[in-house]
Formats: structure tokens, C-alpha cells, sequence
């Protein structure tokens, strides 16, 4: 068992949804067949935690592909999650916990990460990004059908997708580009709450 | 494995920002595509990639059906078809090694029996376009049946396609869905427009291939070998 440590009061943590949460028991039996968290791959969060993949069951989730040096469409793929966690009720936006995965492992160090959420006023519970090896990367966003090309020196083209993935893994819905309407993902991400 | 000395290679796509000619390293590569009694083993002793374990999120449910079709012993030899990236990746891991990246593989391949590079002489272009023109045939040689090229690997063209590891680098046709703007002026009017060398319609067709499947595909004329860093 794992626990995250955080510099808030014990009641409180109660009330907040855990982003990390203990898996050791080999419950993926239970997950269904469609389910991401069927991959284990170790990941790290901006404040350090390392954890598999698998832990991250039991929350829905909104999960994009970005970078820190993405100067282009992430800050709109951002924008855009933060309107549809907005439009939630408050129950269902306390709960849905916002996932965001770099593509630039080699340049996005856990420091960057951490500093870059500060930086776009991500510092939030129930917002968190994750720093993994290119392998494990390039694995999980395959397995969002996530594409994505270094191009030059710094810059990293690749897809806007936005995902809904229920609280056992399975992606529900996707938002594969920056024109369509994110009513239908609030619609769903609500339900599934 | 064979040795690929490193060299240099002009991509098919010339990209903003990107060099034109891509400097691979050195690398080993398989001789051989990983043949079906190779894979068979793997699955034993990995039983989360037996055709009976294996989640439908890794893979289609085509997923190794040779297996049911045939004797194995008859296809032992034969490449591994039928296989998902998600797969392929993982034995490559078991073998402490990898799959290839998509230059490596590129320019491993454009090696002709005699020449470092090929991809000049019309002669050997047109023998990979009339294997590309064959149907995908029922029966598929041996994976030693391959001819081998100037490094020593075999069957580069002429008996499968093959996996590389960064496939979903090909934004092709992810990007005339529009679904990757990151900079339209990078993309807009893909395919020939871009490419360097329009006459390498080989290539294309890899190019094609690897931006349409995605990494639970599974096809009956689609294997793969593995690379390792030297």
C-alpha cells in the first residue's frame, strides 16, 4: 500500500480524490478487456510520486499529451480541459481528475513539469502530469491512438486529443481535434461520475 | 544479429525544421523476421501474449490465427504474421532488445545485395514494386528464404511489411484528417507534396501502411525482427 503524503489536515484528505491509489493485490482481473490499465509501466508525477499505471484506476479521467516547450496547441488542449472540468457540477469536478502525459521525457524533467504547473496555474489536486521513459510513452499513447513526431530541434508535432477514460480504464470518448464541441465529453464525464 | 554501420539517409518526407538527410546510428539488426516457433515460445513463458490471454485492447481478435489454421510445425519457420505492435514490442523487451526505429529500418532497407544504398537503381526498386503489386498469398516462405541484402539481413522486401518501433510517428494520414494541427503549415498538402523523392513509390506505400494502422492491428502479411543498440 501506498500513500500519498500532503501537507494538509487527515479529514481533509478524505474528502479529496486520491490520484495515486494502492493497487498490489493483481485486481486487473477484475478490469475489463478494454481497459489501458491492463499495461503496467512505472510513471512519475510533477511532485515526484512514482507509480504503475494501474494505480491510476478508480478516478475518471480527462488525459491529454502534451509538453512543456509545446508552445502551440497545448495551451488550447489545456484551455479546452479547463472548460469542460468548469461546465461539470461540483460533485463530478471535485472527483474527475485531469491527466496529463509529456511527450518530451528527454527535456520535460520532473522539476520542469512540477515548475510548468505552477507556471499555468495547474497546481491543483486534481490536476497531475506525468513524466514516464520514451518507451512506456510511446506504448501509452499508442494505446490512445495518440500520434506524435519530434519536428527540429524542440518542437513535437502531434495529436490533439482529448480523452475520456472511465474510472476502470476504458476510454470512453474522444476529442480528436481542437474544433470540436466539448458539451457531449462534459455530458459523459458527468454521468460517469 | 548483423551489424548496420551508420550513414546517412534522405527521408521520404522533407519536413520544416527537420534535416533532409536523417544520420542513423549504428545498430544491430535481426538477420531474420521473428518467425512463428520464436514467437510461440514467447507466449508460453509471457502467458499475457497467448492467443488465450491476450486482451483485446493489445490486439484484434485475428491475433495469431495462423496458429489455428495450421500446423505449427508446418509454419515454424514461417515469419510471425498476425501480430500486434503492443506484441511485437514485448518480445522484442524479452529479448532484451527493441523494434527498430523507422529510420533504422529505412535505411537498413534500402541496402541492396551489392550497394549500401539501393534505393538509386531503378532495377531494384522495381523488384520491391512487383512484390508490393503481389496479392498477400495464403502461404508465406520461410524467414532464411529471404534474399539478404548488403548488411547480412534477409527478406527486408519480398515477404512481409514490418513493424518499427515509433509507427505512430507517420502522421500521413492522421494529418489530412486534421486531427494533429499543431502547425497546419507543416502538414498541409501531405503526401507528395512533401516528399523528397516522389519516384520512391515503395516507400510510400510503407509510409501509407504505418500513419493507417494503429497498435492492436493485426495482419496477415505484417511481422517484424528485432534491432538492439550496438
Amino acid at each position: 500500500m501506498k500513500t500519498i503524503s500532503l501537507s494538509v489536515p487527515f479529514c481533509m484528505l478524505l474528502l479529496l480524490p486520491s490520484i495515486t491509489k494502492a493497487d498490489s493485490d493483481g485486481a486487473n482481473q477484475t478490469l475489463p478487456d478494454t481497459s489501458i490499465y491492463h499495461i503496467e509501466s512505472s510513471w512519475q508525477d510533477q511532485h515526484g510520486e512514482t507509480f504503475n499505471i494501474t494505480e491510476l484506476k478508480g478516478e475518471v479521467r480527462l488525459v491529454a499529451f502534451v509538453y512543456t516547450y509545446c508552445e502551440h496547441t497545448c495551451p488550447i488542449i489545456i484551455t479546452r480541459i479547463r472548460s469542460i472540468v468548469n461546465a461539470l457540477s461540483k460533485d463530478a469536478k471535485q472527483k474527475t481528475i485531469v491527466t496529463l502525459v509529456t511527450l518530451d521525457p528527454k527535456r520535460d524533467t520532473v522539476e520542469r513539469v512540477k515548475q510548468y504547473m505552477i507556471d499555468k496555474d495547474l497546481d491543483d489536486q486534481n490536476w497531475q502530469i506525468l513524466v514516464g521513459t520514451a518507451d512506456d510513452v510511446l506504448t501509452l499513447s499508442a494505446l490512445f491512438d495518440v500520434r506524435y513526431k519530434p519536428m527540429g530541434e524542440s518542437d513535437i508535432a502531434h495529436s490533439n486529443a482529448i480523452t475520456l477514460v472511465d474510472k476502470q480504464g476504458v476510454v470512453r470518448m474522444q476529442l480528436r481535434n481542437l474544433s470540436q464541441s466539448t458539451e457531449k465529453m462534459v455530458k459523459l464525464t458527468e454521468e460517469l461520475n | 544479429m548483423a551489424r548496420i554501420d551508420g550513414g546517412n539517409y534522405t527521408a521520404l518526407y522533407k519536413q520544416e525544421g527537420s534535416a533532409e538527410v536523417i544520420t542513423v546510428a549504428p545498430f544491430y539488426s535481426d538477420k531474420f523476421q521473428v518467425n512463428n516457433q520464436q514467437f510461440l515460445n514467447f507466449t508460453k513463458s509471457t502467458t499475457k501474449w497467448s492467443k488465450q490471454n491476450i486482451k483485446p485492447i493489445f490486439a484484434e481478435s485475428t491475433y495469431l490465427q495462423q496458429f489455428e489454421l495450421s500446423n505449427t510445425e508446418d509454419i515454424a519457420n514461417q515469419p510471425v504474421v498476425n501480430v500486434s505492435w503492443f506484441a511485437a514490442m514485448a518480445y522484442c523487451k524479452a529479448q532484451n532488445k527493441r523494434l527498430p526505429t523507422l529510420d533504422e529500418w529505412e535505411y537498413a532497407a534500402r541496402a541492396s545485395a551489392s550497394h549500401i544504398d539501393g534505393s538509386r537503381s531503378a532495377e531494384f526498386r522495381e523488384r520491391i514494386l512487383r512484390w508490393y503489386s503481389m496479392p498477400a498469398s495464403a502461404g508465406l516462405p520461410n524467414v532464411s528464404e529471404g534474399e539478404a541484402n548488403y548488411w547480412g539481413v534477409h527478406g527486408m522486401h519480398g515477404v512481409v511489411w514490418e513493424m518499427v518501433r515509433d509507427f505512430n510517428t507517420a502522421l500521413v494520414t492522421g494529418e489530412s484528417r486534421g486531427d494533429s494541427a499543431l502547425d497546419k503549415q507543416l502538414f498541409c498538402g501531405a503526401g507528395a507534396a512533401s516528399a523528397v523523392d516522389p519516384s520512391d513509390y515503395a516507400a510510400f506505400m510503407r509510409y501509407a501502411l504505418r500513419s493507417s494502422y494503429t497498435a492492436n492491428y493485426t495482419l496477415n502479411s505484417l511481422g517484424f525482427r528485432c534491432a538492439k543498440d550496438l
